[in-house]
């Protein structure tokens, strides 16, 4: 009871001292955050495979913790011992979708003053009904890339910011490609689960 | 009105406790109407926690229906809705950003189908809580805090009163 009081406690001054705000969970070890890729059934447009595979990815190294591990013909948000990106039909107004799977909450640590349970796997689902789009040619759509590096700073860890432009911030408008690049407050929320801990 | 204000405030409170997200495209109150299969007003009757077509874990929302502002279903009827995630064998399946239910609950849900299965349009984006103001009259409530908003373009709507929102229905399926 004492530990939630203190997370409960820890949470609430984060989130109010700072911009970022935190989940209450994180990979252990850089082995555990490894992310497979299924790249089929991609939407038809407005990127090749291939952009759509780097856009993907690229949202995944600004999160020092996550990796690729390589591609995968698993898909859907399923208990499977490895964590999972796919496209799906996801409705019509969903672009993407984070599931935890599992978490070890019999296992935390305390960072920063923050009690954090261990992510033991994450999967991390994208729309393939959408217009996405790259800058140079976007008129409407969506920035693939943007959108997956604000999802995978919810894969790590990381709830939303109320600092406006911050990746992590919950709101961004059609054909904006500046949220793929993270901010200060998206850097110093995710240091503040990452080092210092104990 | 200082009720639903002060139940929004607690809300928004709960919801930063919890923050997490999942992306959604913003779509202005008419235009979801319009995107839903049905709006269907009524409690919570069941839950139960299942498997889709897909093998993954969903949470079967029963719902016993009140009132359909969009939809040809009964009152009294009781129609079967997934919500992502749940928990099955063992395993806890948490989808970010989806609503979440409880026995009893009056809530509205917008709905569409997805692969031949019924889900809140946007997750917890189409599920609003009926709330009795001290008048009598009702208003609905959502909480949009676990949803990361693509392409607003007006302020969003969380709270309006319940004939307000017939109103858009019926203006949204006529036209």
């Amino acid at each position: 009871m004492k530990k939630v009081a203190l997370f409960v406690g820890f949470f609430c001054i984060t989130s109010v001292a700072f911009g970022y705000s935190l989940n209450g969970r994180k990979w252990f070890t850089s082995a555990d955050a490894r992310f497979f890729l299924n790249n089929s059934n991609g939407p038809a447009c407005c990127l090749t495979a291939s952009q759509q595979s780097s856009q993907i990815l690229s949202g995944i190294s600004p999160w020092g913790i996550a990796s690729h591990g390589g591609s995968t013909t698993r898909s859907g948000a399923k208990r499977d011992g490895q964590n999972v990106i796919s496209w799906g039909k996801l409705g019509g107004n969903t672009l993407g979708v984070t599931n935890y799977i599992g978490t070890d909450s019999s296992q935390t640590q305390v960072c920063n003053g923050n009690l954090i349970a261990r992510f033991t796997e994450v999967d991390v689902r994208f729309n393939n009904a959408f217009a996405w789009q790259t800058s140079s040619t976007c008129t409407t759509g969506f920035d693939l890339a943007g959108v997956s590096t604000h999802e995978f700073g919810h894969a790590v860890g990381l709830g939303h910011s109320n600092v406006n432009g911050a990746t992590m911030f919950p709101s961004v408008a059609r054909c904006d490609f500046s949220v793929a690049s993270l901010a200060n407050d998206d850097r110093a929320g995710y240091s503040s689960i990452y080092s210092g801990c104990n | 009105m200082r009720k639903v204000f002060m139940l929004g405030l607690l809300a928004l409170l709960l919801a930063g406790a919890a923050a997490q997200a999942t992306t959604v495209l913003y779509v202005p109150m008419k235009k979801s109407i319009q995107m839903s299969d049905y709006v269907l007003l009524g409690h919570v009757q069941r839950l139960e926690a299942g498997y889709n077509t897909e093998g993954e874990i969903v949470t079967r929302v029963h719902l016993l229906v009140e009132e359909s502002l969009k939809g040809d279903i009964q009152k009294g009827e009781v129609f079967v809705f997934h919500a992502r995630g749940g928990s099955l064998d063992g395993v806890r399946v948490e989808t970010v950003g989806e609503a979440r239910y409880a026995l009893g609950d009056k809530v509205l849900v917008q709905l569409e189908n997805i692969q031949g299965e019924y889900h809140t349009l946007g997750l917890s984006f189409g599920k609003w809580n009926v709330i009795r103001e001290k008048n009598g009259s009702s208003s609905i409530m959502r909480s949009l805090f676990d949803l990361n908003m693509v392409g607003i373009t007006e302020s969003p709507v969380t709270i309006l009163p319940l004939h307000q929102m017939r109103e858009i229905a019926r203006e949204a399926i006529s036209y």
